[in-house]
């Protein structure tokens, strides 16, 4: 459609039948049409695999599609010599989710930092202007002069943005920009993107959070499955409508029967934990905390305030340095064999950190951690192949496991099947206790229920569950009881307290 | 280039080989270097001397660099196999090897550059070049003034240390209240630490050094030099081959061993039939080992002193004299 | 790579790409020969039969190849725990100044039944030991293998000039070598091929069951894989860090020992043309794979006989033969590395992170 150019562009990007395939007939997407106004936000949702990244990357110039045209600012894009740099003069904007900041660097040196325009010498002070001239514009509120290591998750988020505009992006593409936020970091990411969008710049919000999009978003475009099934305004459908459109099924709420106090011993007591951290704030001081059978325990709290060093004292490889860990009423030494065999399961967000190992097979994985003392699959310091592959097959059919071939790698999973192979394990040996981390970090929708389903029938079951999270959300739907980690330190929620009761307990101020 | 082409390189390649392996009359012979012949020392000397029986004795010759052990004993055989006269292992290494394929090729000779093993067709040949070195010994006791004299070698190995005796024989028979010290500096190509060690026995008041280490002696004459630049009345000497010319100014003479030559002399007596079973020595009389005064320092020496030097070596040439040397 | 389940036909699979790189570098040998103004087809007719042509070729391919092997599976061995092990040399050179210590220092009068054996555990022992100075640094001090393993290499050398220079010098105090060593440890042999190829021959299926079938080899993977996920597993990073650096080093000391007892029957200066490196790119071409390291070993062995005989039969200067087989080496590990889809052993796949 002709534009005359005086008028601003209707339409910031407009993708149409856009076709890529990476393996013959089987295409990652196919005919998907996406069209972005300008002065909107517009939520890119689906599931892992549904072909975001592909098609976010084919908008940013990585890839070449097989089929389809692209137009950006109603001009139209030749797709032969459309490069991530000749998309970024179009006036294409990526934010990571990774940062693509120096840490070492002030906020100023990253924004004139790889700027083409900005010649071959750094000149501090026309940069200082430059950058304050940009912040204004856009209201976006960063410390210019400190250095991006030392800024907070939300305000390092907002320098990339305001980078990005730097180098005259007119669309920005965010990728999963809350899930390293706080929820008030959140919602100030989301008014920062109000007015860009009223300063006439368009958005691209990524996201599997339903209730973010429900939130922020004006338009949402659902792909599943490499088709974009539905393009609507957010205001036509509501958070159950919008994951039924992406997981082509319903999902109920989840339900959570009220638990009667148990009146056994503690599945879990932690007394007087002091552990070192990796930094100051996440040293470990004092933790009490006892969990009943029974009972699912959510620990909330931002990432780098002890999380890590809880988990990985829970799981014995950090050694504390003063107090105990009781299992089932006993003393544990806190090596990583001896929780496991007093009972305590350990579930990891971090699957390819902590978990699963990618290059081991289904089958490998499967025994990973009973190389020491499992005899089912262990004897004489022989391994037993054949019943490894019988068992990860086993386990493979009943959780649904795709593929479920004991000797496919891990790294040709999603990370919803894997991480689903990495519950069954834990669940396999009857755990008293299970720790779990981020348990559905990076999750899709569908995946993360199966997930959040286990963990309830764990606790239906009376086994005990310690759920780590720094989604709030999670915590609040499954959690029987609520306490907050914050500096290292449990702080107490109050039942009944909403999220911004939680946010403002995270950030270390007084709850009411 | 795609593999495809590269498969058709090959069968092009093979297609044109040609298996032409001449009559086993000629006389042949063949060398083994423990390492690279482009070392400008020990290995090229070796392999100088081979290009010259090709050149002088009109023989047809190999030469094979053995980087493994067991490459020594499979080097000798082949070629003992393959009906070659002569086959010189070029170090004492070769030893064993040349003992044990000896015994099954008693057609062929084998010689090891030193050593002191010997079979009815193995041999070592030992270069005398303690004759020269004890003749620089003389001539550095009659020319030291501080009455100190600086020995430099490099890595401490039998021949570089039986160098040494023959030079302090020599500085002994002539004077009796001469110092001599010796510095050894670990390696053959560190000229920066050769020449602090010559630095530091200049400090210590000496005023003629003889060096034993190869590339690095450079850094000797470079500190030499500098001391005379400053003023001072030092010398040293040259070894191996006529350094006189790196050093015009302080170099008074030089130890030379000719090894090209060492290899001829050798390969002339197994042609003609003179081998024996034992040692073969390659000293003045052979031409192999000299001593060359630097012409534009000649004038500095005493005439005494020259008339001296050529007594002795006609003394040692005679076989009068003996010069002591090291057990090896 | 790390699969349970390895049939026959993704070993074949596997074994493509190797194969093609030696072929491919074979050719290209002739060219390069042929630019060089060598006649290509004597060269490589000259390669082929001093590698494989007659009897005695093979005994020279093999006699190289079995040190080859030995370290071979020892670089294996490390790389595949994550253990970058550069010391393979410096642990052949103690394994071989051990070895040689034995036999000429303590043993004379010692029942000859017993002193082959004690000559060849001594070798291993020596070359475990230096492998496990450097699993304890790394252990106990964070310091890096890559590190200590290449000084390690140097203080190897040192120690073999020192003994051969002092106390292990021959009796007669001529040459820097130590005695001969006694007959009764020299390694049984038929003609010049000692036994201990068929030791590392049957320490190649050893390494194979001991990495893929057996609890201690499913650990030392993990550890490779991923020594975080590991660590959680209960299995510790450093220890099995420092057991294989150990048991790297006795493989790699045990060819030192077959070295001194088997072919030169003395210890001197030198006695390793570098083998230790080499054998890294032994164990790069087999892809880490114990038993593929047989077909490596032979391969690299077969090159270095060739070579020599390039030099002796069709007059190739030893430069360019060497030449030859430094590009033969680069070209067939190269391309047989490069391969992407199977090389996970040399590169963790990057966390997934970003748009999904």
């Amino acid at each position: 459609m002709p534009q005359a150019t005086s008028r601003p562009a209707a339409y910031a990007a407009r993708l149409h039948g856009v076709s890529k395939a990476f393996v013959p007939r089987r295409p990652v997407l196919d005919g998907v049409d996406l069209a972005v106004r300008a002065g909107e936000i517009h939520a890119l949702l689906g599931e892992n695999g549904a072909g975001k990244s592909t098609l976010m990357k084919i908008l940013v110039g990585l890839l070449r599609p097989d089929a389809g045209s692209i137009s950006l600012a109603d001009a139209p894009v030749d797709l032969d010599r459309f490069t991530p740099a000749e998309a970024v003069r179009r006036g294409i904007g990526m934010v990571h989710q990774v940062s693509a900041l120096v840490p070492a660097m002030t906020v100023v040196e990253n924004l004139a930092f790889g700027d083409a325009r900005a010649g071959l010498w750094f000149h501090p002070r026309r940069a200082r202007r430059a950058a304050e001239r940009l912040a204004a514009r856009f209201q976006l509120e960063v410390s210019l002069d400190r250095r991006v290591e030392d800024l907070a998750m939300g305000e390092r988020q907002r320098a990339e943005i305001l980078r990005a505009l730097g180098r005259g992006a007119r669309l920005l593409i965010l990728d999963e920009p809350t899930s390293v936020l706080t929820p008030r970091e959140a919602e100030a990411l989301f008014a920062s993107l109000r007015g860009l969008r009223d300063a006439g710049r368009a958005v691209i919000f990524i996201s599997h959070k339903l209730s973010e999009v429900e939130a922020v978003a004006d338009r949402v475009t659902i792909l599943r499955q490499g088709k974009a099934t539905a393009s609507l305004s957010a205001r036509e459908a509501d958070a159950r409508e919008l994951g039924r459109l992406m997981l082509g099924r319903d999902v109920p709420p989840l339900e959570r029967p009220a638990r009667t106090p148990s009146v056994a011993a503690p599945a879990l007591e932690i007394r007087g934990l002091c552990a070192p951290g990796l930094s100051e704030a996440s040293r470990l001081r004092e933790i009490d905390l006892r969990l009943d059978p029974g009972e699912i325990l959510g620990i909330v709290g931002i990432d780098g305030n002890g999380q890590r060093e809880l988990e990985e004292v829970l799981a014995g490889v950090r050694r504390p340095t003063r107090g105990d860990v009781c299992v089932g009423g006993r003393r544990i030494a806190p090596r990583p064999r001896a929780l496991r065999a007093a009972g305590l399961a350990h579930l990891s967000g971090d699957r390819d950190g902590a978990g699963l190992i990618s290059a081991f097979t289904l089958a490998e994985n499967w025994i990973l951690k009973g190389s020491h003392d499992d005899r089912r699959f262990f004897r004489r310091g022989w391994l037993d192949r054949a019943a490894a592959r019988r068992a990860a097959r086993a386990a493979a059919e009943r959780f649904g496991i795709v593929p479920a071939d004991p000797d496919a790698p891990i790294a040709s999973l999603s990370g919803g099947n894997a991480q689903k192979l990495a519950v069954a394990r834990e669940l396999d040996g009857d755990p008293s206790v299970l720790v779990a981390v981020n348990p559905t970090r990076g999750l899709d929708v569908g995946s993360a229920r199966f997930v959040h389903d286990e963990l309830l029938a764990r606790r239906r079951s009376g086994g005990a569950v310690l759920l780590i999270s720094t989604d709030l959300d999670e915590v609040l739907a499954l959690s029987d009881r609520i306490t907050a980690l914050v500096r290292g330190a449990l702080a107490a929620v109050p039942p009944g307290s909403d999220r911004a009761a939680i946010g403002a307990i995270l950030l270390g101020e007084a709850a009411a | 280039m795609s593999r495809s082409r590269l498969v058709a390189a090959l069968c092009v390649v093979v297609a044109s080989a040609c298996g032409d392996d001449r009559d086993a009359a000629a006389f042949r012979v063949a060398l083994l270097t423990p390492g690279s012949i482009a070392d400008g020392g020990w290995n090229a000397g070796a392999y100088e001397g081979l290009r010259e029986i090709r050149e002088r004795l009109g023989a047809e010759v190999r030469h094979v660099e053995t980087r493994t052990p067991a490459e020594f004993e499979e080097g000798f055989r082949d070629f003992a196999g393959r009906g070659y006269t002569l086959v010189f292992g070029h170090g004492f290494e070769y030893q064993e090897a040349a003992a044990r394929v000896g015994a099954e090729f008693p057609e062929t000779v084998f010689i090891t550059t030193s050593g002191d093993t010997v079979r009815s067709n193995v041999a070592p040949m030992v270069f005398e070049l303690e004759q020269a070195t004890y003749l620089c010994g003389v001539l550095a006791a009659r020319m030291t003034e501080t009455g100190r004299i600086g020995l430099i070698g490099g890595i401490d190995l039998p021949s570089i240390r039986s160098t040494f005796q023959a030079f302090r024989g020599g500085v002994s028979a002539t004077r009796s209240d001469v110092e001599v010290r010796e510095v050894f500096i670990g390696n053959f190509d560190d000229t920066a630490a050769a020449r602090e060690a010559a630095l530091a026995l200049l400090e210590e008041g000496a005023d003629l050094l003889l060096h034993q280490a190869n590339a690095a002696g450079r850094g000797v004459f470079r500190a030499v030099s500098d001391r005379a630049a400053a003023g001072a009345r030092v010398f040293a000497f040259g070894i191996n081959r006529d350094q006189n010319a790196m050093a015009p100014e302080v170099v008074l003479a030089s130890a030379t061993l000719d090894i090209p030559a060492a290899f001829v002399e050798v390969a002339t007596r197994v042609r003609e039939g003179r081998f024996t079973a034992e040692p073969v020595r390659l000293g003045m009389n052979e031409g192999i080992v000299h001593l060359v005064l630097n012409p534009r320092l000649r004038a500095r020496i005493p005439a005494a002193t020259l008339d001296e030097i050529d007594r002795i070596e006609a003394s040692i040439r005679s076989g009068e004299l003996v010069v002591p040397r090291g057990a090896f | 790579m790390s699969s349970l389940a390895r049939g026959p036909a993704a070993l074949v699979r596997d074994a493509v790409p190797p194969t093609l790189a030696v072929l491919g570098a074979l050719a290209l040998v002739g060219v390069f020969v042929a630019l060089l103004g060598y006649a290509p087809g004597r060269a490589l007719t000259a390669l082929l039969r001093g590698s494989l042509g007659s009897g005695a070729a093979w005994t020279a391919t093999l006699l190289k190849a079995s040190p080859l092997l030995l370290t071979g599976l020892a670089v294996a061995l490390s790389f595949r725990c994550g253990v970058w092990n550069i010391g393979a040399e410096g642990q052949l050179l103690v394994g071989a100044l051990c070895a040689t210590a034995v036999a000429t220092r303590t043993l004379p009068g010692a029942p000859a039944a017993l002193v082959l054996p004690a000559v060849v555990l001594a070798g291993a022992a020596g070359g475990a030991l230096i492998g496990a100075v450097a699993g304890a640094l790394r252990a106990t001090r964070g310091v890096n293998e890559v590190i200590s393993t290449i000084l390690l290499n140097f203080v190897a050398i040192q120690l073999v000039a020192l003994a051969v220079h002092g106390p292990l010098q021959e009796a007669a105090g001529a040459y820097p070598k130590s005695d001969a060593l006694p007959a009764a440890a020299m390694l049984p042999a038929i003609g010049r091929l000692h036994g201990g190829l068929a030791v590392a021959l049957a320490l190649a299926f050893a390494t194979q069951l001991l990495v893929f079938r057996s609890a201690i080899g499913f650990r030392l993977r993990a550890v490779g894989h991923a020594p975080r996920a590991a660590r959680f597993a209960g299995i510790s990073p450093e220890l099995y860090g420092w057991l294989v650096l150990a048991l790297a080093g006795g493989l790699a000391g045990l060819a030192g020992a077959f070295e001194v007892a088997g072919v030169t029957g003395t210890l001197y200066e030198r006695i390793s043309p570098g083998t230790g490196y080499t054998a890294i790119a032994v164990a790069l071409l087999a892809r880490l794979h114990p038993l593929s390291v047989i077909p490596s070993a032979l391969f690299f062995g077969a090159l270095e006989a060739g070579a020599g005989a390039m030099q002796r039969e069709a007059g190739v200067p030893a430069v360019v033969a060497q030449m030859v087989q430094g590009l033969v080496v680069l070209l067939s590990v190269g391309l047989s590395v490069a391969r992407p889809p199977r090389a996970r052993g040399l590169r963790t796949p990057e966390p997934k992170r970003g748009i999904d």
